[in-house]
């Protein structure tokens, strides 16, 4: 007699299987939109922790942002925005942060000047209607919250700034409100083109964020407002000494008002996907983040070290047999 | 708020038999009052964790403590996602159970997660402007990249008696270290120094030459760590206390958190000295552990934190704890219980002049539903390790084809040293794979050798320098480097010489003439290898290249390859962000070609390759600890906290050794900024104590059976036996009651 016969006839108790749940958090950006962008590039990269050199792209909406979050510290203290050599010292102070921790930008000069200008240009045009309101930075959302399969997850979101009636004061178009709340998020670059992927993509984390504080506070912020700095960048206008604030709102700022409808589907799309990352996690190695069948973005591969073999990218097979 | 009827009631709901899901013990834990900080020791499977997710849950509904004032650490991040899970799964039950309150407890608002999780979170959320934009360094190799790239006065250190006080080379030795041993060496030193956040001053004051040496080399190091942005786990930590003692960070912690702490038997000096910062004057402080399950001294850690709690918190915060001991054994057969019970009652771990236990410790009580009535310790004990790895492979095959369990990863293998070599467990990973078992050792620390690695690898040392001309670099290579390169290359040399892989050969040629012909300014004070566009060509960007051509593409596919080419992958990412970011300098040769610069390859050689050319482990999946369908096998440190139906302790003859990390704890004590016990131990009994803990440690992982196996030479397991039993055969174990297979 063996002794697992031994074992068996002597009261070895069948083991059960632990069944942990794992719950997972999930961003909009570093996630969701991650996916829906490209599945194989979230997959390898974010997933499996392979190291891809694109931190180095976000130099320059690091810089803005970091820039802009100085002067509201600076503001909460003392509440004058900065001149221009001050600007430039901020902007200076935190690109030596990014270089010293090894973000290695093309052409930093030309990117730290323009960024001293867009933000010089806002500060001008906006700022004194905006720092006054302003109630936090980098604001910190998330929730535990569940999808239509009823699977749990933690919804994490950052928002660039919790915001007082900005709106009210700049006395936009449409109605609003001393006390209303807005949330607002800076992008560094100029705004994209109506119907594009890229402002459906920002729209759309606006509504989940949108959705985050509902569940926060209770209520929808009373505004999302997206900022494009790069609309501030070779506008003739203000290169003419026009200095009207109303004349570039309407390209600086896309502004919308969440919609509970709008941004339900959203979530649902959210939803959606964390279902569907939650599959992907599921299947074996090999089957697990392949490349998309929908079309992807050109830039999304011509940024993505994957490209040189990858069916999303039939142009990578050329690239791949260049040199170097 | 509801009151602590109302949350047990909830609480007993939650249960498909309607009763508390507490022993008397754990509901103890939960009911305790919180006026004194609670001392919470907990035997391997007493359910501590459980316990922990309910009483934070009892704290923020019954004592109304906001969650945004709760800390809640453990040690690792696998660890602290199970458990954030944990309470988001217990608070719904909750609210199924009819608990209203429980839906408006937010667990994302609750600060969960690794010290070193919170410490960055925090940080960076209060803008700590030392740590804006703060880079890690990730792992022991990367820190000892940094020490080499800042050129640390300790690398040229030659002094043997410096090396030997630590016990970094013996003391007789003729050698100093060589360099990739000082390297490691100095890495260790700094390390101990953050993490007992020693008194430099004093250190210096007191005129030891050794010490002024050492403190040099550290202030050196802690300035360049700033100059670049970077720091180290322990740093970190630093960092994180230097900020609760400004104004911002006193305001921040007001009057102080409300703190629990898993696997506080692990704690070092420094995350002590946080902890208790954190408590602030609220002094609500729960810590949980078992001091017996201690095993990271190597790492700074001291089970005096655990052991010493209320002296601790007497000097802290004036206060006495309460002591609550969890007992109550629910995961192993009670004849492995007894097996451990009777282990942990060591001689090792007797001493009536210093507290080598937790006061007070109960033995464990057997609560399992495991509890046949077959041998559950047993032993395959032979008189070599090959026929002991074939009678295990026998029975794991007997286990699964009889149903007794019903995948392979329900079976551990733990032991000291996972290495496949033929003094640690090769016998047995061989055996295993002959007879057809699949085996997972991710920390064999053989990823370098893997032929698709080492393929890799020497494709890209292959562009870099087409005929590894040596002679021309500026400094000789570490002994073992220049073969393991030959290696390497070879295996890329064979890939081409299949013939199958025109597109790789044709891409590596092309890509030589280009270096060749590159474009070089000799007005330039340096020139880099650049693509078309005026881009800097990276070390990385070629390894994405050839991941693109096959074979590589095929590997990256699959489960084993895809793993061992990101192991490559990550080391390279950390090297090049410490070398040029790894963009490639280039010279002329005297024949006017372009080629790489010597100073750039011996970089890559002496510092990246030697790195991990004598061993590598694999990336680890940081979602699963076990990987399913396979025999896993892991070193004790690895199995800590978690369960696995039978256990294989291999090769149960460890001696306990005085090393580094006892020598350096008795040089440090004396500057060390934290509350120090009475008395200590010599470092010889601390070293035994090490080995119990360890060995405990591993046979309480088992749940049904355990099996100690390997080859039984007279005297050489008796350390790690219950009451350090004297065995000189087979016999002599079996009157221990083991069960000889």
């Amino acid at each position: 007699m063996s002794f697992s016969d031994d074992l068996r006839n002597n009261g070895w108790s069948k083991p059960t299987q632990k069944n942990e749940t794992l719950i997972r958090r999930f961003s909009t950006t570093g996630d969701i939109l991650a996916f829906k962008r490209c599945q194989r590039q979230y997959g390898v990269f974010s997933v499996r922790g392979f190291s891809s050199a694109t931190a180095t792209q976000r130099y320059f909406g690091t810089l803005v942002h970091d820039v802009l979050d100085q002067v509201h510290r600076q503001y909460t203290t003392n509440p004058t925005l900065p001149d221009q050599p001050e600007l430039a010292a901020l902007v200076q102070q935190a690109h030596d942060r990014l270089i010293r921790s090894g973000i290695r930008p093309y052409n930093s000069r030309a990117q730290r000047e323009l960024a001293t200008k867009l933000i010089g240009r806002f500060l001008e045009l906006i700022g004194p209607h905006f720092f006054p309101h302003v109630q936090q930075t980098e604001y910190h959302l998330q929730r535990a919250l569940r999808t239509h399969t009823n699977r749990q997850y933690v919804l994490d979101g950052i928002v660039d700034v919790l915001s007082g009636a900005v709106a009210h004061d700049l006395e936009l178009s449409f109605s609003t409100d001393e006390d209303d709340v807005e949330i607002w998020d800076y992008k560094s670059g100029r705004r994209p083109d109506k119907g594009s992927v890229e402002l459906r993509d920002y729209e759309y984390q606006m509504q989940v964020y949108a959705e985050l504080y509902l569940q926060q506070t209770g209520e929808y912020p009373a505004r999302a407002v997206l900022v494009f700095l790069g609309e501030l960048g070779d506008d003739q206008r203000y290169k003419d000494g026009n200095k009207r604030r109303g004349d570039y709102i309407q390209s600086l700022l896309y502004v919308f008002h969440p919609q509970r409808k709008v941004v339900e589907k959203a979530m649902q799309d959210f939803h959606e996907t964390v279902e569907l990352i939650e599959a992907e996690h599921t299947k074996p190695y090999a089957d697990q983040w392949l490349p998309p069948t929908h079309t992807v973005e050109p830039q999304t591969c011509e940024a993505c070290e994957l490209r040189y073999k990858c069916a999303s990218f039939p142009a990578g097979g050329k690239q791949r047999s260049e040199p170097l | 708020m509801v009151d602590l009827e109302q949350f047990l009631d909830a609480l007993a709901r939650t249960s498909p038999d309607g009763k508390l899901p507490l022993n008397a013990d754990q509901q103890l834990a939960l009911e305790h009052d919180y006026t004194n900080p609670l001392w919470m020791i907990a035997g391997p499977g007493t359910g501590k964790t459980h316990t922990l997710a309910w009483l934070v849950l009892k704290r923020v509904l019954v004592d109304g403590v906001p969650a945004n004032h709760i800390v809640f650490t453990t040690f690792t991040r696998k660890a602290a996602a199970e458990l954030e899970s944990r309470l988001i799964v217990n608070r719904q039950k909750l609210i199924d159970a009819g608990l209203a309150e429980a839906e408006e407890v937010e667990i994302s608002e609750m600060l969960v997660g690794t010290l070193h999780g919170l410490c960055s979170r925090v940080l960076r959320d209060q803008r700590y402007e030392p740590t804006l934009h703060i880079r890690m360094l990730e792992d022991e190799l990367t820190q000892q990249f940094f020490v080499r790239r800042i050129r640390n006065p300790l690398l040229n250190c030659d002094d043997v008696a410096f090396w030997a006080r630590f016990r970094m080379v013996r003391a007789n030795s003729p050698y100093p270290p060589n360099l990739a041993a000082r390297t490691t060496n100095a890495c260790k030193l700094f390390n101990r120094m953050t993490e007992n956040n020693v008194d430099l001053a004093a250190m210096r004051a007191s005129g030891d030459m050794h010490l002024l040496m050492l403190t040099d080399a550290y202030s050196q190091y802690q300035s360049k760590l700033s100059d670049s942005r970077r720091t180290d786990q322990a740093h970190l930590q630093l960092h994180f206390l230097e900020f609760l003692g400004t104004t911002a960070g006193q305001t921040w912690l007001a009057d102080g958190f409300t703190v629990l702490v898993d696997e506080y038997q692990d704690t070092n000096p420094i995350q002590e000295q946080l902890y208790f910062t954190l408590a602030g004057s609220r002094a609500d402080l729960t810590v949980c552990g078992d001091d017996d399950q201690s095993l990271y001294r190597f790492r700074g850690a001291t089970v005096e934190s655990l052991i010493e709690f209320d002296r601790a918190c007497q000097v802290h915060l004036g206060r006495t704890p309460t002591a609550v001991y969890l007992s109550e054994n629910r995961r192993s057969h009670p004849a492995i219980v007894q097996w451990v019970n009777d282990f942990i009652d060591h001689p090792e771990m007797r001493d009536p002049s210093v507290r080598v236990r937790a006061p007070g410790k109960p033995k464990l009580l057997a609560g399992s539903i495991i509890n046949g009535m077959y041998p559950a310790v047993a032993g395959i004990v032979e008189t070599s390790d090959q026929v002991a790895a074939s009678k295990l492979c026998v029975l794991i095959q007997d286990l699964k084809d009889d149903g007794l369990i019903d995948d392979y990863s329900q079976v551990a293998l733990l032991t000291f040293s996972t290495r496949e070599v033929s003094q640690a467990i090769a016998p047995y990973s061989d055996a295993l794979r002959t007879a057809g078992i699949p085996v997972h050792n991710p920390r064999s620390r053989m990823a370098q050798l893997d032929p698709r690695f080492l393929a890799l690898l020497g494709g890209l040392s292959c562009l870099l320098d087409p005929n590894l001309d040596l002679s021309r670099l500026p400094s000789p290579l570490p002994t073992d480097v220049p073969q393991y390169l030959r290696n390497a290359r070879s295996a890329f040399r064979n890939l081409i010489s299949t013939g199958n892989h025109s597109d790789l050969e044709r891409y590596l040629q092309d890509s030589l003439d280009a270096i060749e012909n590159a474009r070089f300014d000799p007005s330039l004070p340096r020139n880099f290898l650049l693509r078309g566009g005026g881009r800097h060509v990276t070390l990385s960007g070629l390894l994405y290249k050839l991941l693109g051509h096959e074979p590589f593409a095929t590997d990256l596919a699959d489960a084993a390859g895809g793993e061992r080419l990101k192991a490559l992958n990550l080391v390279l990412a950390e090297y090049e962000s410490l070398f040029d970011h790894g963009e490639l300098r280039l010279e002329v040769a005297p024949t006017g070609e372009r080629r790489i610069a010597p100073w750039t390859l011996y970089n890559f050689y002496a510092v990246f390759v030697e790195g991990f050319h004598d061993g590598l482990n694999d990336p680890e999946d940081e979602d699963a600890s076990v990987e399913p369908g396979k025999v896993n096998v892991m070193t004790i440190h690895q199995s800590k906290g978690l369960e696995f139906e039978v256990v294989f302790v291999l090769r149960p003859d460890k001696q306990p050794f005085v090393s580094d990390t006892h020598a350096l704890e008795d040089e440090l004590d004396p500057f060390s900024r934290r509350s120090k016990p009475v008395n200590r131990r010599s470092q010889d009994l601390r070293a035994a104590e090490d080995t119990v803990r360890l060995f405990f440690v591993a046979y309480s992982r088992a749940k049904h059976l355990l099996v100690l196996t390997g080859k039984l030479e007279p005297g050489k397991w008796d350390r790690v036996l219950p009451g350090a039993t004297h065995v000189r055969n087979a016999n002599d174990l079996s009157a221990l009651g083991v069960h000889l297979l």
